[in-house]
């Protein structure tokens, strides 16, 4: 039981280690989409805020680019099963986003969408990134004066 | 009958406290923000519903992400709490692993 844990020398690993490439890429695409957002509440009925709007079409593209590129890196790391789990649920609600304003039509997502979507998109990006700031502050731990794996 | 938060949310408390009870105490701040959330998007559905803001094709849509965001927020208690258990083991090891080292002549630890 306790070997499936071990990882990395004499230390044990339950979970992965701090990404700082994540973090980034997380708190980057979080500017994006509140930039975004902002855009459409100025817009809200108004043809610029449509779903098949050049704009607003690329904002989905490459927001789904970005989350493909962060699920990729995060399944790649050892013991990464949460942060997968996080990724891809983050991945879902941009899916969701995207059918709500394609739904929507000509009239694009209505301030009460705007609002919603705003309150789950936020609270995602807070518990990925508290659990980023958990990893990054414990990493000293994990590093500890400890003895490196012997050869086998 | 319209739906109301309160009971909408003792009722999911209720419910995910079973299942979390072994990291209930740290869990329930967060699950009762998620299941609050849940809750007002069910209430703020139905009276979208009523007033045609929102279609029945868009109400699962919005429900969806206040489930995703509640398992991201879940999620995030069950990574710090592994890093917990992490931190905890390898402190211990830490601890004694110069006394054992020395003692055998070898690093053991």
């Amino acid at each position: 039981m306790l070997a499936s844990g071990l990882a990395t020398g004499c230390n044990i690993r339950l979970i992965s280690d701090y990404d700082a490439v994540l973090d980034q890429d997380v708190t980057t695409l979080q500017k994006d989409t509140e930039v975004f957002l902002n855009q459409l509440s100025n817009e809200v009925g108004q043809p610029a805020a449509a779903y098949s709007t050049s704009a607003n079409a690329e904002f989905y593209v490459k927001a789904d680019a970005s989350l493909a590129t962060m699920a990729t890196r995060a399944a790649s790391q050892p013991k990464s099963t949460i942060v997968v789990g996080q990724v891809q649920a983050l991945r879902q609600t941009y899916s969701d986003m995207k059918q709500l304003h394609q739904l929507n039509g000509d009239k694009g997502l209505s301030a009460a969408n705007i609002a919603n979507t705003r309150s789950a998109l936020e609270s995602e990006f807070t518990s990925i990134l508290t659990l980023e700031l958990a990893l990054k502050a414990s990493s000293g731990v994990s590093s500890s004066a400890l003895a490196p794996a012997k050869a086998k | 009958m319209a739906l109301d938060v309160a009971t909408l949310l003792e009722s999911m408390l209720a419910a995910a406290e079973g299942p979390l009870k072994a990291g209930w105490a740290t869990a329930e701040p967060f699950a009762k923000t998620q299941f609050t959330n849940i809750a007002q998007q069910i209430v703020d559905i139905e009276a979208q519903l009523a007033t045609g803001q929102i279609t029945p094709a868009q109400a699962p849509l919005l429900l969806d992400m206040q489930k995703q965001a509640a398992q991201a927020a879940l999620l995030t208690v069950e990574g710090i709490g592994l890093l917990a258990v992490q931190n905890a083991i390898n402190a211990a090891l830490a601890a004694v692993a110069t006394a054992v080292n020395t003692a055998l002549g070898f690093a053991l630890i």
